[in-house]
């Protein structure tokens, strides 16, 4: 059934699932790693994908159903945070740019070990993830929807309900934190790069 | 943009993701090339995204698709339910046309002559959230579905609802009217409205006749244009009571609480 079908009551479950279902790995993917639990991922999952189809009139079929999808997913998992009292913060890019954690001038030999790990075959992938866990949530869904997922960051802003710019500084922010716990990492790993 | 030494932090990430346009892209490039710690800091950038990039592209486990497709077809039930008493409906009316309007007639009397219930403990947050919940998740159907609010009011009355509903056009905070429903009988017959936010989030909004004062302590009361707010939670749900003459308010949803709050608020008329 074509995308561009009219949309009447009956083919509306055929329609759902042939603009939802194919996202549902991508969906499960982001909500695995914004929650850190395989069963708050699924159900996390459920509700998406339930909420959505109960508001899928309000779809317009054609456009991006990927953005659609994500954008209540990160909102049922934002108010699910709220609710915890996770608030998230908005931090101001001069907050950004004073990270002393994270100082690479007088060690640049430790930072480019980084690009290098994957290509030096140390398994990076469990740490990545875990590197990944210990960023603020909405750091997180930013990196999450634009590095691993490939959304723009003007997609990325519609899911996240923020301005562009708000997306770039928190996208600037993940990279910076993911880049230093994978270069503590490759340094414990005893890895230097090639650099000793 | 750069700091006082010539650093362009941000703009190195612009120049990774192809995200700057000449002659600054090329200014930032020269940048990077002559300055150490620049040139260490887009490598750290680039490390990190293509670090991100090579996560593996895992697919949800079978019992995540199995569940979603056993929640589409819950829902199509209560939607083929609700269907099928609107089918229904219009014969059923003409035959009982006129003992319905004596019917309504009898309880709207009963309603204005009734003195406020104190006897009666209203429902308790619980059993509130209980019926949001069966509603989010298929298990309670509407028996009218509209979205002019004038209809939901309409309705109500036509079902013997003795007081009035108030079911407000909420478009301005982005809900709209979903339908209603009656829930209970008589008495502790309770107006059941839906509304629907342009996220997907839900409200039920439930009025039936009682006292607020005899509800359970509340987490939070807040004050607000002279009416007081009662706040619970049960589980993932939010629940704001408040008390219109004798009928008690109640909205629920497990949307963000302030949200709900908020709704409840510009919902509450001072009675």
């Amino acid at each position: 059934m074509s995308s561009e079908a009219p949309r009447t009551a009956e083919n509306k479950r055929s329609l759902f699932e042939e603009t939802a279902l194919p996202w549902l790995d991508a969906l499960y993917r982001v909500a695995l790693r914004l929650t850190r639990d395989p069963s708050d991922a699924a159900d996390l999952v459920q509700e998406t994908c339930l909420r959505a189809y109960r508001t899928f009139e309000n779809f317009r079929l054609g456009t991006n159903s990927r953005a659609w999808l994500f954008t209540i997913l990160y909102s049922i998992y934002i108010n699910q945070q709220q609710r915890l009292g996770r608030q998230g913060v908005t931090v101001p890019i001069e907050a950004v740019d004073r990270d002393e954690n994270f100082d690479t001038r007088d060690e640049p030999e430790a930072s480019a070990a980084v690009a290098n790990v994957d290509v030096a075959g140390v398994p990076v992938g469990p740490e990545v993830a875990r590197a990944l866990g210990e960023l603020r949530y909405e750091f997180r869904a930013a990196v999450l929807l634009v590095d691993a997922e490939g959304l723009s960051y003007e997609e990325a802003a519609v899911v996240l309900q923020c301005p562009v710019g708000t997306v770039r500084s928190r996208l600037f922010r993940a990279r910076r934190q993911l880049a230093r716990a994978l270069r503590d990492y490759a340094l414990r790993s005893g890895f230097d790069g090639g650099l000793s | 943009m750069s700091d006082v030494n010539g650093h362009v932090d941000l703009e190195l990430q612009d120049l990774l993701d192809d995200r700057l346009a000449e002659p600054r892209r090329t200014a930032v490039a020269q940048h990077a090339a002559a300055c150490a710690r620049c040139r260490a800091e887009l490598e750290a950038l680039k490390g990190a995204r293509d670090a991100m990039r090579g996560l593996p592209n895992e697919s949800a486990p079978a019992d995540v698709r199995a569940r979603v497709i056993a929640g589409l077809d819950a829902i199509d039930k209560g939607a083929r339910r609700e269907q099928a008493a609107t089918r229904h409906r219009p014969r059923a009316a003409r035959k009982v046309a006129g003992a319905l309007i004596l019917a309504a007639a009898a309880v709207a009397l009963f309603f204005v002559k009734r003195p406020p219930p104190s006897a009666e403990l209203p429902l308790t947050p619980s059993e509130i959230a209980a019926d949001f919940s069966a509603y989010a998740t298929g298990g309670l159907a509407l028996d009218v579905r509209t979205t002019e609010p004038a209809a939901v009011e309409a309705y109500f009355r036509q079902r013997g609802i003795g007081f009035p509903t108030r079911v407000f056009d909420l478009g301005m905070m982005g809900y709209s009217v979903v339908g209603g429903t009656v829930r209970g009988a008589q008495a502790r017959a309770r107006a059941l409205f839906v509304y629907r936010g342009s996220d997907g989030s839900e409200l039920a909004c439930q009025m039936y006749v009682g006292r607020v004062s005899q509800l359970p302590p509340a987490t939070e009361v807040r004050q607000h244009n002279g009416i007081e707010f009662h706040i619970y939670r049960a589980g993932s749900v939010t629940l704001v009571y408040w008390q219109e003459g004798d009928v008690i308010c109640v909205l629920a949803s497990d949307a963000r609480p302030e949200s709900v709050i908020d709704l409840a608020m510009a919902k509450a008329v001072k009675v």
